[in-house]
């Protein structure tokens, strides 16, 4: 019988498939035999040079066969997690540790934070991130984190309240750069090809802690809201865990803190902004005021001019829109003539805040906004760009800032009258 | 051996050397001899013990019996001029001593010169009534009415003179031709020379009339089969469009599509397949559009089948496809005369297979057995969403177990966070790995559509409690599986009845299970080498010289139906692939009012 | 199987695109980031007009020839024993490609996908699906890549879609990277990237009469396409540094893309895209050595070939000790001074056909 190509080569694949079957199955994994882990942190070590904490995800917890236990506050007791710090000289070598003490194998694929403890932080964590690139465990949408304090201890008492996953918790918590101005959006991806891009010379981390026990003012006098940063939100109830403000590093260090408004404004001038709620005390009756939703008309733009001495000349252009949502004085800003007025209120105050951000950004010597990015595309070859020397260079760059704001909505009330009686 | 050379000299008319009396089979000794056919037929099965010699005359006899009849068919003998000779030989070959289904009436025609006569058929296969008023009754009672013309009837009587006949070589085939074209007012009536013919016209339904004097027989057409009447198809069934299917017969299945295209250059050719019994095949094309390469092809293989019993068209196919060990079915078999005339349009060629309500069409490609009749009966956007649902379900069926194995046990990096907790939270309890699960959920739903097909209707419904209760419910509450693993079974059983032909779904069904396999052993990487294999392999195959995966490996020029369903008014082309002899099927411009409603009516 | 395959423009341009482009699922464009910086993104569109050029003089000569490939033709001009010589230079660089990349792929899948699987495993599994395949023949092969490039395209553009929400147009700047030079050094070094458009000098008999231009072209431009997708999609996501840091850029793509919380770490739903360019690469690849070898040798049939063949690619892919040597074998050797030798080879036989053409055919009526 003639054996035609086909049955010779099903004959071929078969035999291969065959060692393959009988061999096989190295990587499989069954999801129930592995230990998800979704948040790890990093602290100066205690008993050895890191302390490294690992938030292992209990599954039967969240699913809840038979109804899951609501997490429950306390020493990560019987929640949905369980936290294990190890003394270790790296990351991955205490995720070696961990597979001594968990019974499932360990994971870090489901890793959605990744918390560095501030005195960490301050030392310089550039090679604690190396791993995270190579390894191909971890995911580029990580959320790089730094604790004000120790990252175990955020990590051990930060318990979800409305989730019972925290994972989800971690996700959603971070997700807040969306509608506040007060979280940066740090991803890992961002934060490492920031580091290492020399249009910034620098990196932004989100700032997270613990809640407070103490008062953090001593007086009552009035405070803008975005004064606030990590930690030190004057609050009482809710969870653990405050992400609000951001760390600014420099060379792989973290040189200094920004809190809630200027996180803000870094980000309407670096374009990840996508909106706020900004109150701004009406000068006509300076005890109220005036509260519009604000979001992005268009990206910012940076207009740079070199100097001969090479100093940068930039002048960035902020433009926002946004609806009116609340007019405490009484003033008739909603009125088509007055509007212009309520306009440059804002200006004057968006203005304000980012000037004080850009020069507070010169002192700390990093470009957190980015606008290296916008001086190289004066040069035409990357060996000038490099010889310029950007991060050098960007304390004495001379910054302008424009902000131009139109308010398109006044909210659901056409015009106001005046309280009488 | 020279008994038999006596039979071949005598059945090629030479001078007889002895009587051949074999032939006679007493009635007497019926009961007996039947005794010793099983006898004989134990001995055959025992033939390594029992020595010839030991067989008895009477089985002897029987033997011989066989082989004369054997020899009437492989010689195609030749009628005999004698009526009795002839009686002999097909009651030998109807075997009448035991077989009391065919029936041979001997009478006579009433012409003034009374000739014998004898009509052959079966009972129960041939209409009663036909026979009784429109052979009989004309030749026995009604043939003396039209002999007034005198000259006739001296023509009549010189003819008809039998001593005559025996002289002369043609026999009294004047008179034979009178009763053919003047006596048998039959519709369809037709001259038969040797046994075989009589024998295959008696065993399809006809009745054959053999006349003393003449070597040939009259085959009139009485079939009177058993059948079914149209039905509403049950497989293939549709929402809009024509609601009925093909029967269990061939001539009926023939009309139903002769119905639709009506047209003269429809041929319609038949083919008998099969040695032991023939079965009737036809091929039905269109002469003026098809490849004539394919009819060739298409005929060229029937006629070279030698089977015992090729009776449904699915055996058929296995003798005529191009690949038995490609899993894909290169045929298509449909029960909707619609879709058969759609394909003949196209230029395909129709193959039918009498007793089955199946008609195949070939060459086929994948892509036409991804195809129903409705995508082109309901408006085009809603055809090309049907089919993509289709191709959506055939990639559920064929890959989602597969999918799932791969992804749960090798890949869950890619599994949502929170999916991936409840999904490892509800298999907490569950002892079995993921691909032993898979399986045995697998296997209990393939055991349930099985027994649900086979099962009699009666009980049906209880199969639908305890499968819905075993798989389902009790499954998860046992901890045996786990409860996302039900909705990937039932999904994957759903997507499979999107697939329209059965066959494909057949093949779909068996490799899901290498796919499964696959994925246990090396996740999506082994998947994906299954799928390029098999898409090689696919595309390797061919369907009568028509690439499988035409018109896209290899790519030629197709109208917009083969991955979705374009416009009718976009049908232009009949498919390249089958390089039809009219490559257009309308016009450019095939809306005729369109043009002249954008010329006449432009200004309103 | 009788008679020599027929395959249609489409189906070779598709095999021809495949046989190119699936180094940009490796290390390729690690290459161009070392040369360009960041206009790595220029060097793509540069070797495609550097190899319309190279291909013109091929598809001069095959030409000239008309139903030969490149080994009669070699034949024909420079006699059975140079040519032998030329065949087996040709077999031993595609070859070693071949094997590198086979090596190469299963290194990537390892630390992609299924990290705990001895590698040997892998490059039998990819050995499963390539062996059938080859040996079925060049007309499956191009039929099976035409089925599939519409499903690779598809994939590859959804990944640059996808990945847009990430870019940083600020990311081409400065605009010309390391200055034209470095532009021109790094196109020219690395022309080896288009070094697979010689299939087409052992496949053109199998074209239809007179389409060998429109295949060259069409290929060499769709390929430098998506090459230049594929670099650019890189560097807007990474920015330049960072870029050239990734062993396997565009896979960093498909594991940075986020959509939502549920559409992360897509790779593994690119991971079929991935698979499926590596073994109709390596198919055609092992076509390709065992038909050249096959036609060198003046054997009839080239399927004896395509085990041994088979094993000497899995040999070559199991020599060099590590992947960053691997890489290093296949970018910086075999590419760089392969092309060089492929295209003097072509540029011989161009040259002895003009030369002969020249002389006349009384010269060479004699021969034959």
């Amino acid at each position: 019988m003639r054996r035609g190509p086909e049955k010779r080569a099903l004959l071929v694949v078969t035999v291969l498939l065959l060692a393959g079957v009988l061999t096989g199955c190295w990587s499989y994994g069954e999801p129930d035999e592995i230990a998800w882990v979704q948040a790890i942190g990093l602290d100066k070590g205690e008993q050895n040079r890191i302390t490294v904490t690992f938030v292992v995800a209990v599954p039967k917890a969240i699913a809840g066969g038979g109804g899951g236990q609501p997490a429950q506050g306390g020493e990560g007791g019987a929640g949905t997690f369980q936290p294990i710090s190890f003394e270790a000289e790296t990351l991955l070598g205490a995720r070696e540790l961990l597979n001594s003490v968990m019974d499932r194998r360990v994971n870090l694929s489901h890793t959605r934070w990744i918390v560095f403890g501030r005195e960490l932080a301050e030392e310089g964590i550039s090679r604690y991130l190396a791993p995270l690139i190579r390894f191909r465990e971890f995911r580029h949408s990580t959320t790089v984190i730094v604790a004000q304090g120790r990252a175990a201890e955020l990590l051990e008492k930060g318990q979800p309240v409305l989730e019972d996953s925290a994972s989800k918790y971690y996700d959603l918590m971070a997700r807040g750069w969306r509608y506040t101005e007060f979280i940066p959006f740090t991803p890992f991806h961002l934060f490492y090809s920031k580091a290492k891009s020399p249009g910034y010379g620098g990196g932004i981390a989100a700032l997270a802690a613990l809640e407070k026990k103490e008062p953090v003012f001593p007086n009552a006098s009035a405070k803008p809201k975005g004064v606030y940063y990590a930690g030190h939100l004057p609050r009482k109830g809710g969870g653990k865990i405050e992400l609000i403000g951001a760390a600014v590093f420099k060379k792989g260090r973290m040189v200094g803190v920004l809190n809630g408004s200027e996180v803000g404004a870094m980000k309407m001038l670096s374009g990840t902004f996508r909106q706020t709620v900004v109150d701004v005390a009406d000068p006509r009756s300076p005890q109220d005021f005036v509260i519009v939703e604000i979001h992005p008309r268009q990206p910012p733009q940076i207009d740079v001019s070199l100097r001969d001495d090479g100093t940068a000349e930039i002048s960035a252009g902020v433009s926002l829109e946004g609806d009116v949502i609340s007019i405490q004085s009484g003033v008739e800003y909603d009125n088509p003539e007055n509007i212009h007025l309520a306009e440059s209120l804002i200006e004057r105050d968006l203005k304000r805040k980012m000037e004080k951000t850009v020069t507070k950004s010169q002192e700390m010597e990093v470009d957190i906004f980015g606008f290296g990015d916008h001086v190289k595309k004066k040069f035409a070859t990357w060996p000038a760009w490099m010889e310029y020397n950007w991060p050098e260079r960007f304390p004495d760059a001379v910054i302008r800032v424009r902000v131009d704001f139109k308010i398109r909505r006044i909210g659901l009330v056409h015009e106001s009258f005046p309280v009488r009686g | 051996m020279f008994w038999w050379q006596s039979l071949a000299d005598f059945l090629l008319f030479k001078e007889p050397q002895e009587p051949p009396t074999e032939f006679v089979a007493g009635a007497e000794d019926r009961q007996q001899q039947r005794q010793e056919r099983t006898e004989k037929q134990d001995q055959k099965a025992g033939r390594d013990e029992v020595q010839p010699d030991e067989v008895r005359p009477a089985a002897q006899k029987a033997a011989r019996d066989a082989e004369t009849r054997e020899t009437v068919f492989e010689m195609e003998a030749s009628l005999s001029n004698d009526l009795d000779q002839n009686k002999k030989v097909l009651e030998n070959v109807f075997r009448t001593d035991i077989n009391d289904d065919p029936i041979i009436r001997v009478f006579t025609i009433g012409t003034d010169n009374p000739v014998r006569a004898m009509l052959v058929f079966y009972d129960g296969l041939s209409n009663k009534t036909i026979q009784n008023f429109a052979i009989l009754q004309p030749l026995m009672l009604l043939s003396g009415l039209r002999e007034d013309d005198p000259k006739r009837k001296n023509q009549t009587d010189q003819k008809t003179n039998k001593k005559q006949a025996e002289k002369s070589p043609k026999g009294n085939s004047e008179y034979f031709d009178r009763v053919k074209d003047a006596l048998l007012p039959g519709n369809q009536v037709q001259t038969v020379t040797t046994y075989k013919e009589v024998a295959a016209a008696v065993l399809s339904g006809d009745s054959v009339l053999l006349v003393d004097g003449s070597d040939r027989a009259l085959s009139i057409e009485t079939k009177a089969w058993p059948n079914r009447g149209v039905q509403r198809p049950e497989v293939e069934s549709v929402v809009r469009g024509p609601q009925e299917a093909f029967t269990e017969q061939i001539r009926i299945n023939i009309a139903l599509v002769r119905k639709i295209i009506r047209k003269a250059s429809l041929i319609t050719e038949f083919i008998k397949v099969g040695d032991m019994t023939e079965t009737q095949c036809a091929i039905m094309y269109l002469d003026d559009v098809v490849n004539p390469a394919i009819v060739s092809e298409v005929k060229r293989r029937l006629k070279s089948i030698k089977a015992d019993y090729v009776q449904e068209s699915g055996l058929l196919e296995n003798f005529i496809e191009d690949k038995h060990y490609g899993m894909a079915p290169q045929v298509l078999a449909t029960e909707r005369p619609d879709r058969v005339a759609a394909n003949i349009m196209e230029g395909q060629v129709a193959i039918f297979v009498n007793g089955n309500p199946y008609v195949m069409i070939v060459p086929m490609t994948f892509f036409g057995l991804i195809q129903s009749s409705e995508d082109a009966y309901v408006r085009w956007p809603f055809g090309s969403l049907l089919r993509l649902v289709r191709w959506f379900g055939l990639g559920l069926a064929l890959f989602l177990p597969a999918l799932y194995i791969a992804v749960t046990t090798y890949h869950q990096e890619f599994i949502p966070t929170d999916l991936l907790l409840a999904m490892t939270g509800a298999r907490e309890k569950v002892p079995f790995p993921t691909i032993i699960e898979v399986l045995l959920m697998e296997v209990s739903f393939e055991l349930i559509r099985e027994a649900g097909i086979r099962m009699p209707g009666v009980v049906g419904t209880t199969l639908g409690i305890i499968g819905a209760l075993i798989l389902g419910q009790a499954a998860v509450a046992a901890n045996i599986v786990s409860p996302i693993l039900i909705v990937i079974v039932a999904v994957t059983a759903i997507g499979g009845f999107t697939v329209p032909a059965y066959g494909l779904g057949l093949s779909v069904r068996m490799q899901r299970f290498i796919y499964i396999l696959l994925a246990a052993v090396m996740g999506l990487f082994g998947i994906v080498v299954g799928i390029f294999l098999h898409v090689a392999f696919l595309v390797n195959l061919r369907s009568f010289g028509v690439p499988y995966m035409a018109p896209v490996a290899p790519t030629t020029g197709s109208s917009p139906d083969y991955f979705l369903r374009g416009p009718v008014w976009r049908q232009e082309r009949r498919p390249d692939y089958l390089d039809p002899l009219r490559g257009r099927r309308q016009p450019r411009i095939s809306r005729g009012w369109w043009r002249m409603r954008r010329k006449g009516g432009g200004g309103s | 199987m009788t008679g020599a395959p027929k395959v249609g423009v489409r189906e070779a341009v598709a095999v021809t695109i495949i046989f190119i482009i699936a180094k940009l699922f490796l290390s390729y464009q690690v290459h161009l980031f070392h040369f360009a910086a960041n206009a790595a993104w220029m060097v793509p569109l540069i070797q495609t007009v550097l190899t319309i050029g190279a291909f013109l003089v091929l598809a001069w000569l095959l030409e000239r020839h008309p139903g030969k490939t490149i080994v009669e033709i070699g034949e024909e001009l420079v006699g059975p024993v140079i040519n032998t010589f030329f065949g087996i230079i040709l077999a031993v660089i595609f070859v070693g490609l071949v094997g590198l990349i086979l090596r190469q792929f299963a290194e990537r899948a390892l630390t992609g996908f299924i990290p705990d699987t001895p590698i040997s495993a892998v490059v039998l599994l990819f050995m499963t699906g390539v062996v059938p395949v080859a040996y079925l023949g060049f007309e499956v092969i191009a039929r099976t890549a035409r089925v599939f490039i519409v499903f690779l395209v598809l994939s590859g553009l959804t990944v640059v879609v996808l990945s847009s929400p990430l870019w940083e147009g600020h990311a081409l700047y400065p605009l010309w990277g390391n200055g034209p030079v470095g532009l021109i050094k790094g196109s020219l070094v690395a022309s080896g990237v288009f070094m697979e458009i010689f299939l087409l000098a052992v496949i053109a008999p199998f074209l239809p009469r007179g389409s060998l231009r429109r295949v060259g072209f069409w290929s060499i431009g769709l390929s430098g396409l998506f090459l230049f997708l594929g670099v650019i999609s890189v560097l807007l996501v990474f920015s330049f540094p960072a870029s050239a840091e990734l062993a396997v850029p565009f896979f960093e793509v498909t594991r940075t893309i986020s959509i939502g919380r549920f559409g992360q770490r897509l790779e593994t739903l690119f991971l079929p895209m991935w698979v499926l360019i590596s073994l109709i690469k390596m198919s055609v690849g092992l076509y390709l050595v065992s038909a050249l070898m096959a036609r060198t040798l003046r054997l009839p049939y080239y399927r004896p070939l395509i085990l041994p063949m088979a094993v000497l690619v899995i040999a070559v892919a199991f020599i060099p000790a590590n992947v960053s040597e691997a890489i290093n074998w296949d970018l910086n050797v075999l590419r760089r001074y392969g092309y060089v030798i492929v295209g003097a080879i072509v540029v011989t036989l161009a040259g002895l056909t003009w030369w002969r053409e020249r002389k006349g055919d009384e010269a060479h009526a004699p021969r034959t």
